[in-house]
């Protein structure tokens, strides 16, 4: 189970963050230059893969009590801020995210900008939108891959599953030249945040000295009522009035995050 | 702000250290949003669970991975309530 486990949660995880990156990058190479906007994708792809690349056998050489209590205490902490925020946003008490406005804001936005060449980047702010959108995005993501690949041995694992959402959301948004927004972003990372934070209470348990009922085989117990309480928190949560009309532009500050 | 003992070398320093101090506290920020998030009263939840497992698998003999199941039944939904109650504030 834990192997299709890591595998689902770095692919949905990594497939959320590449959509919000790919509307960044759509706006930057829309409205400027897009040899920029590419050019400082693939350096922010760069820099992430050398972090993971750099940090995972690092990890791998802790003791695995150890990690385990500080990975599985910094995922529970990750898992339940995705799980609070697509709480939040299924009860209506958060912004949804609005792929189709983002892109036209960050579009008026790099329109506005004025055009400065540095060095072989025919568009500078056309890179570092790009660059920053993907990296910011990207770094979560990078957490993750290290996080639960080093949990279950299996880094190459984890950091393929993140390829492969890359490559498919990549994929998607290079053919229809638009942001992707019908996909279920809010239901993906619910899902994401149920994996990471019933991965980070079993972990950190682990880690801290307890010993599960059935070891692993516990998880097939906490991952379902971790995503039950979610759900009852939401339909809880949904009877409460919201404050104001839940759809509005999410902020440059709710980008860096879940 | 120039003073009468000042010199141009130690108005240059000031301002550098200055804008030194607001990168560092920049990049601070960024890390403490990036693992704290919005409620830091979560993660300390989480690390008090953390603490609280590893006293007791040390000093008794009942079993102890309830503790953070527990936690996280405390530190989800009231921090939900915390975000709702301060949107409903304005």
């Amino acid at each position: 189970m834990t192997s299709g486990a890591l595998f689902l949660a770095v692919f949905l995880a990594c497939a959320v963050e590449a959509v919000e990156a790919t509307t960044i990058v759509l706006a930057a190479g829309t409205a400027r230059d897009w040899r920029s906007a590419s050019t400082g994708l693939g350096a922010a792809l760069v820099v992430l893969a050398a972090i993971v690349a750099g940090l995972g056998p690092a990890l791998q050489a802790v003791p695995l009590r150890g990690l385990r209590l500080v990975v599985g205490g910094l995922l529970l902490v990750f898992g339940l801020q995705w799980l609070r925020k697509s709480i939040l946003r299924a009860s209506g008490h958060k912004a949804l995210h609005d792929e189709a406005v983002i892109f036209a804001t960050e579009l008026a936005a790099a329109g506005a900008a004025p055009r400065r060449r540095w060095g072989s980047v025919p568009d500078w702010y056309a890179f570092t939108l790009s660059f920053k959108g993907v990296l910011l995005e990207g770094l979560e993501v990078a957490f993750i891959v290290l996080t639960f690949g080093s949990n279950q041995h299996d880094v190459p694992l984890a950091t393929l599953a993140a390829a492969a959402a890359v490559l498919v959301v990549a994929g998607i948004g290079v053919a229809i030249r638009a942001p992707m927004a019908r996909v279920p972003e809010n239901g993906m990372k619910f899902v994401v945040g149920v994996m990471l934070t019933s991965f980070g209470i079993f972990w950190g348990a682990e880690g801290a000295g307890a010993s599960w009922p059935g070891a692993d085989a516990a998880l097939l117990v906490i991952v379902p009522v971790v995503a039950a309480l979610g759900l009852g928190l939401a339909g809880t949560l949904r009877r409460v009035p919201a404050a104001r009309p839940s759809v509005r532009l999410a902020t440059a500050s709710d980008r860096q995050s879940p | 702000m120039s003073t009468p003992g000042s010199t141009g070398p130690a108005r240059l320093g000031a301002g550098l250290g200055a804008r030194l101090g607001v990168r560092v506290k920049a990049f601070g920020a960024f890390w403490f949003d990036f693992v704290i998030g919005d409620d830091w009263r979560v993660a300390a939840l989480v690390a008090a669970g953390l603490l609280v497992t590893h006293l007791l698998a040390r000093t008794v003999s009942f079993p102890v991975w309830w503790v953070m199941p527990l936690a996280v039944l405390v530190a989800l939904p009231t921090s939900l309530w915390r975000a709702v109650r301060a949107s409903r504030r304005g």
